[in-house]
């Protein structure tokens, strides 16, 4: 976020940055859902100056794209307060209209079954306008959703996010919409988070976004949006190590700082006894780490091209990546150490 | 292979090489018999260590020969003549059993004559 | 680097010598014991027994191998990385001393790895196809052997400790001792090359000369008989020793008819070496094991001295190994050729040699106690085969005229050479005496008819006009022997076991594992795993992807569907 700040050389931009800030905190933060409604919208209306660019015909769609879903979506949210204040005087959370809430406010995040829109606005985003989209968005989304949810409902939707954005992400080849599909796997795992603990999903939260800005960070500093940019043999061998290590992190694969949410929800599982969903939950695993390895062995070993006249010189960020590349690595580890 | 052979003649009298002699030691014999006995005392052969199966009527020549091979060591050519005595003497017991079984051999066969024709 | 090893293990065979000397004068043996980690209850102990017999075994290696390595400072000075020869060497020599001087299994394991695996690397030092496949035949034969002795540690744990030589008295009866005995028997026979096993020998005669002198006349091989003289209070009366006999004695004499068929000088004297190692294992599974070690140092001597008279006709004759192409070279080479006459004739059992002593004591222990007419049939018999192919040897080396080239410049002089082999002429001239005055504290007394005394001799006469009467060929001659083709090529082929053990064992498994390989590993358990999975996670993309390239309004109006289709359930 600070590098979003950073370079952002356009002060309205700032002023709408600030805005969505303090949009999300009024959603959060409201003890009505009419104020959770407020700050939904107020969101929207600050995201949408962010993302437009008027010098580019598809970052316009893109905006206008993004304005109708989520605009509908926010629609049949109040709609549904409204019912449910006037119809519905009980507390019980299985019912229908919990799953209309919670199928609307699924559609703000982009989760499946409702994530259609997703990697088709993910595409026409600039990186650091992902970053924002794939972290900042959900926030009140998901707080909200924390709120009033039907968990049969919500199972059966981390079900379908886990399968889509694993299976979705097979046949990709630009980076974007392997790291949105990437964001809606994830979901899955942030949806059940939910379930068990809001401070659960705040930690799966943090690191998730942590790792999202280490590998947005190094695909923008880089400037590459499609995976056979990747395969340029003269890249500096600490950037590439820094993107095995964060897609392996992201992954959830063991000594990485990924695994450790991933690794405190399984033990949620576990002892909630979500067996079935505990394997459905690996298996979606396995496949996202099987394209993100396809992704790092093809950077890491083929000798594609050395191109002469480009050389990727990065010596100014050179602190950043081995920062991040460190984190990845040693934070599981060091945090055995402060906190056990 | 000499013992095999004398063996085999042997089995038609029931007799193998392991056998005791059954009859009367003295049947037969113009002279007087005596037990044979032992040279070599008993602590005399336990405290040279020698193992059980070398302990016979022989032993005192193989105590002498033992004597000589430490004192002669390691010029041991010169312990030949108490290794000839002692080697003698082997020869000497193993032809007395050697005759000893032909003995009782032929003393079955007799047997067997006498109550055959009677 | 040869000199200084050559020095150092000279002097390790002197102190050998005085110390076996004064150890067998008083009867000592000595039983080091340091103990390097002492746990709870646990300790692990490092102990060595130096008796006179590993004392005696241990300065003939050391001797054996101090003069190989002065020989191979001239056999071998061609070679670029000596070094590493003698260091094989040298390892060797250590590997081999260890097992000599460990009472407990720990250390015999190490000692018998330690020389299958140098024995390995030192038959593949010239880097060639032959060598490489003969090394292969040599470790595989080896570790069969390695692996009996692994398990023999596994089984001797039941007893609480390693060191086996507690356990022989007690134990004999045991359920437990019965398998360790098979073991230790099966194992003993892979390093001594007898029947099922003994197809290595004349393979690993692609070792350079020097080596196959130390490797494969006297240590390595020998080493199998020695675990079996140490082991010999256990293995006396149980039934697999008879098994060993009957193994043994078929080894002899299976060798002894190979040796006449064959053309090349380095595997007739493996053939020759692995006949002496059916006659040691034979008289040792007789019962009588100081004769079988007796016979083990004596043939340690006399095999050396005519590996490396071997390898000086070699040298000499541009490095051609076949005896078709040599002959009369006694008259050029008259030094060399008397070391190779007088170990010929040690080894055929010639009157007052070193070979007269040990093998006349073990064929007249054969005839003086009762045994099997088959065993007596076939010690003489192989007696005689021995007289055979060494006199044949000696008719085509010797005596018959020059068969490689016309003009010729035999080479003798190589002092370096010479004086290496006069050193074991010496002992082998003087060493079957010498140690029979040692060895046997209670003498044998041997008492045969006249003609059964004179059986050797009738043997011995037999087989050397034999000997002479089929290397009398002349260029008009007929190979009658072809007319039996598939007798003479059973006897003439090690009875076919090279065969058996390396293709016949390996072809049923080989065929079998390309079957599953290809239906199984690059066939059924790719559909069902690997690519197949990958296959149908990728359509399932696919599939998916024409939902996700959609139009945008579908997305939308999806939805609104959804809430309409709820809306109604709520209402209902």
């Amino acid at each position: 976020m600070f590098f979003f700040i950073l370079i952002n050389n356009n002060s309205n931009k700032m002023f709408f940055l600030f805005i969505m800030f303090f949009s999300t905190l009024i959603s959060i933060s409201s003890n009505s859902w009419f104020g959770c409604w407020i700050g939904l919208e107020i969101n929207l209306l600050s995201f949408i100056p962010l993302i437009s660019n008027s010098k580019n015909l598809l970052s316009v769609e893109t905006s206008l794209k993004y304005f109708l879903t989520q605009s509908l979506a926010s629609i049949n949210f109040l709609f549904m307060i409204l019912i449910k204040f006037s119809l519905l005087k009980n507390f019980n959370m299985n019912n229908i209209i919990s799953i209309m809430m919670n199928s609307s406010l699924l559609m703000k995040m982009g989760s499946a079954p409702f994530h259609f829109w997703f990697p088709n606005i993910v595409e026409g985003l600039s990186w650091m306008n992902n970053f924002m989209l794939m972290t900042w968005q959900k926030i009140s989304p998901m707080i909200l959703l924390s709120y009033y949810f039907n968990k049969n409902f919500l199972i059966f939707m981390i079900i379908m996010n886990l399968i889509i954005g694993s299976l979705g992400g097979l046949n990709q080849t630009s980076l974007r919409k392997l790291l949105a599909f990437s964001s809606i796997n994830n979901l899955g795992w942030m949806i059940f988070s939910i379930m068990i603990s809001e401070n659960l999903w705040l930690f799966y939260f943090l690191i998730y976004s942590m790792m999202i800005f280490m590998m947005i960070s190094l695909f923008f500093l880089m400037n590459m949006y499609f995976m056979n940019q990747l395969f340029i043999n003269n890249m500096n061998f600490f950037i590439k190590l820094n993107l095995l290590i964060n897609f392996l992190s992201l992954g959830g694969l063991p000594p990485f700082m990924g695994f450790m949410p991933k690794w405190i929800i399984i033990k949620f599982l576990l002892i909630n006894k979500f067996y079935f969903l505990t394997f459905i939950f690996m298996m979606t695993s396995l496949i996202i780490i099987y394209y993100y390895i396809r992704i790092i062995y093809s950077s890491f070993m083929f000798n594609y091209f050395k191109m002469k006249w480009m050389n990727l010189l990065m010596k100014n960020n050179m602190l950043l990546i081995n920062l991040s590349s460190f984190i990845s690595i040693s934070s599981m580890i060091l945090s055995t150490f402060i906190f056990m | 292979m000499g013992q095999i052979m004398g063996g085999y003649h042997a089995r038609s009298v029931d007799l193998n090489s392991d056998d005791n002699p059954t009859f009367d030691p003295q049947a037969g014999f113009q002279y007087e018999r005596k037990q044979r006995e032992m040279i070599a005392k008993e602590e005399d052969l336990i405290s040279a260590r020698i193992p059980n199966k070398y302990r016979d009527y022989c032993a005192h020549y193989l105590l002498d020969y033992q004597v000589c091979r430490y004192k002669e060591m390691p010029l041991l050519y010169r312990c030949a003549h108490e290794k000839h005595n002692y080697l003698n003497c082997e020869q000497q017991d193993y032809v007395l059993r050697m005759k000893e079984f032909e003995r009782e051999r032929r003393l079955r066969v007799r047997e067997n004559r006498i109550s055959a024709t009677a | 680097m040869c000199f200084n090893s050559f020095f150092f293990l000279f002097f390790f065979m002197l102190i050998n010598f005085f110390f076996f000397v004064y150890f067998i004068m008083n009867g000592l043996s000595v039983f080091f014991e340091w103990e390097i980690i002492s746990f709870n209850s646990m300790s692990i102990v490092m102990s060595i027994l130096l008796d006179w017999m590993s004392l005696l075994f241990m300065m003939f290696v050391s001797l054996i191998s101090s003069v190989v390595i002065f020989y191979s400072k001239s056999y071998m000075n061609s070679e670029l990385n000596l070094n590493r020869l003698i260091i094989l060497v040298l390892m060797f020599v250590f590997s081999m001393v260890l097992l000599i001087i460990s009472p407990n299994l720990i250390s015999i394991l190490l000692g018998w790895d330690g020389l299958g695996l140098i024995s390995y690397c030192l038959v593949i030092y010239y880097q060639n196809l032959k060598s490489y496949n003969a090394g292969m035949l040599t470790a595989l034969s080896n570790r069969i052997g390695d692996v009996m002795i692994l398990m023999v540690i596994c089984w001797i744990m039941n007893y609480g400790s390693w060191n086996y030589i507690f356990y022989f008295d007690f134990m004999k009866n045991d359920y437990v001792m019965f398998i360790i005995s098979f073991m230790i028997i099966i194992a003993a026979m892979t390093k001594s090359a007898q029947i099922p096993f003994s197809s290595w020998l004349p393979a690993a005669m692609a070792a350079p000369t020097p080596v196959s002198a130390l490797v494969h006349s006297s240590t390595l091989v020998t080493a199998g008989v020695y675990l079996l003289i140490r082991f010999n209070y256990l293995l006396i009366d149980m039934f697999f020793f008879k098994v060993l006999l009957f193994l043994s004695i078929l080894t002899m004499f299976m060798s002894g008819i190979s040796a006449n068929y064959e053309f090349d000088l380095k595997k007739i004297i493996a053939l020759s070496t692995l006949s002496q190692l059916g006659l040691m294992m034979s008289i040792l599974s007789l019962g009588f094991p100081d004769i079988a070690f007796f016979h083990l140092l004596t043939h340690a001597m006399f095999k050396a001295l005519l590996f490396m008279c071997a390898g000086v006709i070699i040298h000499m004759m541009n490095d051609i190994q076949d005896i078709r192409y040599m002959g009369g070279l006694s008259l050029y080479i008259p030094l060399t050729s008397l070391c190779l006459n007088i170990s010929n004739l040690s080894l055929c059992g010639i009157p007052f040699l070193s070979g007269f002593y040990s093998k006349d004591l073990i064929l007249e222990m054969v005839s003086f106690n009762s045994f099997n007419l088959m065993v007596f049939i076939l010690f003489y018999l192989s007696t005689g085969l021995t007289v055979f192919y060494t006199f044949r040897l000696i008719m085509y080396v010797m005596i018959s005229d020059f068969n490689l080239m016309m003009i010729y410049n035999l080479y003798d002089e190589d002092y370096i050479m010479l004086n290496s082999m006069f050193v074991l002429l010496f002992m082998s001239l003087l060493s079957g005496s010498f140690l029979s005055w040692f060895i046997f504290f209670y003498p044998y007394m041997i008492y045969l008819p006249f003609n059964l005394k004179l059986m050797v001799i009738y043997v011995s006469i037999l087989g050397s006009i034999l000997g002479f009467m089929v290397s009398n060929m002349g260029i008009y001659s007929l190979n009658k022997l072809l007319l039996s083709y598939n007798l003479s090529s059973f006897l003439c082929l090690m009875w076919f076991m090279p065969n058996l053990s390396t293709y016949g064992l390996s072809y049923i498994y080989l065929n079998f594992s390309q079957i599953l390989f290809k239906n199984i590993d690059m066939g059924w358990s790719e559909i069902y795993s690997g690519k197949g999975i990958f296959n149908i996670l990728k359509n399932y993309s696919v599939f998916y992807n024409i939902y996700q390239m959609n139009n945008f309004k579908i997305y939308l109006f999806s939805f609104i569907l959804w809430f309409m289709i709820l809306f109604i359930f709520f209402f209902i």
